[in-house]
């Protein structure tokens, strides 16, 4: 799919031959996007502290990349972790493919990603489940993958999974997505096709400003959406919210049949 | 006026979408949703200046009352301009 050439003899690309996307707060430091003057693309990926970790110079789709690590060990484990997890992510966008953005329990063979933004609840919601509704296990707590094979969607682990260290090689039909919405009372709403398309785009990782890889992405979410059920939960932390969801996204929509 | 550059429609589940796209859009976050006709003034006026009267006549070309009625003039402009006032909130047209 893609190859990454670990070189820390990498140079910025020449300052007149590319042209400021943006620089993105990811939330673990900054990342400097720049559009190079044949297509492909240069980042440099900071930490938290700002200090310069990886030298990210990739060709247009991705296919071929090269970057130089600098700082410490813990910098360079940085710097390689979120090269390789950026480089996947649009690499695979070409292939019906998707890195989001999400806490994933699997019970009874299905896969069932939380979305929201960081600090909403995601992993509380799955730490619900674990306890309170048998047969579920983790399977990421921060970035698994939905691929879509012949009008089959699976979701799987992935080597990326935030916090909690969860990396694990395991595939599941995708059962259903569902969002976390903070609420006084536990309730469940199935969202119609464009709310379910408005919902689930925030979580997949993207690049908008390639219109390519932002087809690719759009198209896929698109036919994910036709054909797995996307919800807003409207939940408090506790089980009696882990059970309304698990009623209505695994009973009812028929998964807990074999 | 004319369609601002990266907003362009998307069939998702047969609804008619349009998810900004391209630099100048990175904030803009919103998604809009189009109906038929809608949709039809949309792609037909990308890259071209257009005014109500542009989208008065296109709805005329391609709408009737019924089969013998055309869509009378004052009508199809009151849309036209109904369209272009949600446009302008929307956000994805320009002077």
């Amino acid at each position: 799919m893609f190859s990454l050439r670990v070189d820390d003899q990498t140079k910025p690309w020449p300052k007149d031959k590319r042209e400021r996307i943006r620089v993105f707060d990811t939330g673990n430091g900054d990342t400097i996007v720049d559009l190079l003057d044949n297509g492909g693309y240069q980042y440099i990926i900071k930490d938290i502290h700002g200090r310069e970790c990886c030298l990210l110079i990739t060709n247009k789709d991705f296919s071929q990349c090269q970057c130089a690590l600098n700082g410490n060990n813990t910098m360079r484990k940085f710097g390689l972790n979120n090269a390789l997890m950026l480089v996947f992510a649009f690499a695979s966008s070409y292939r019906d493919t998707l890195l989001v953005h999400a806490s994933l329990v699997r019970n009874n063979g299905w896969g069932y990603p939380f979305i929201a933004k960081s600090g909403t609840g995601k992993s509380t919601q799955v730490s619900m489940w674990l306890r309170y509704i048998p047969g579920s296990d983790l399977m990421n707590d921060d970035n698994p993958i939905i691929r879509i094979i012949e009008d089959n969607v699976y979701i799987y682990g992935s080597p990326w999974s935030g916090k909690t260290p969860c990396y694990r090689k395991v595939k599941a039909r995708l059962g259903a997505i569902t969002r976390i919405d903070r609420a006084k009372v536990n309730s469940i709403e199935k969202l119609s096709p464009i709310d379910a398309f408005a919902s689930f785009l925030p979580s997949c990782s993207s690049m908008k400003w390639d219109s390519d890889i932002f087809d690719h992405i759009c198209n896929t979410i698109g036919k994910i959406i036709e054909h797995v059920p996307v919800y807003t939960l409207h939940c408090l932390p506790n089980q009696e919210a882990a059970e309304i969801c698990y009623q209505e996204i695994h009973i009812n929509n028929g998964h807990g049949r074999n | 006026m004319k369609a601002k550059k990266g907003f362009k429609i998307r069939k998702v589940c047969g609804q008619n979408l349009i998810v900004a796209e391209g630099k100048e859009n990175i904030d803009f976050t919103s998604i809009i949703s189009m109906n038929e006709s809608a949709a039809l003034l949309w792609n037909e006026i990308q890259d071209k200046e257009f005014t109500a009267e542009t989208l008065a006549k296109i709805l005329m070309d391609n709408y009737q009352l019924d089969d013998t009625t055309p869509l009378p003039h004052s009508q199809a402009l009151e849309d036209a301009e109904c369209t272009i006032k949600d446009w302008k909130k929307a956000g994805i047209i320009e002077a």
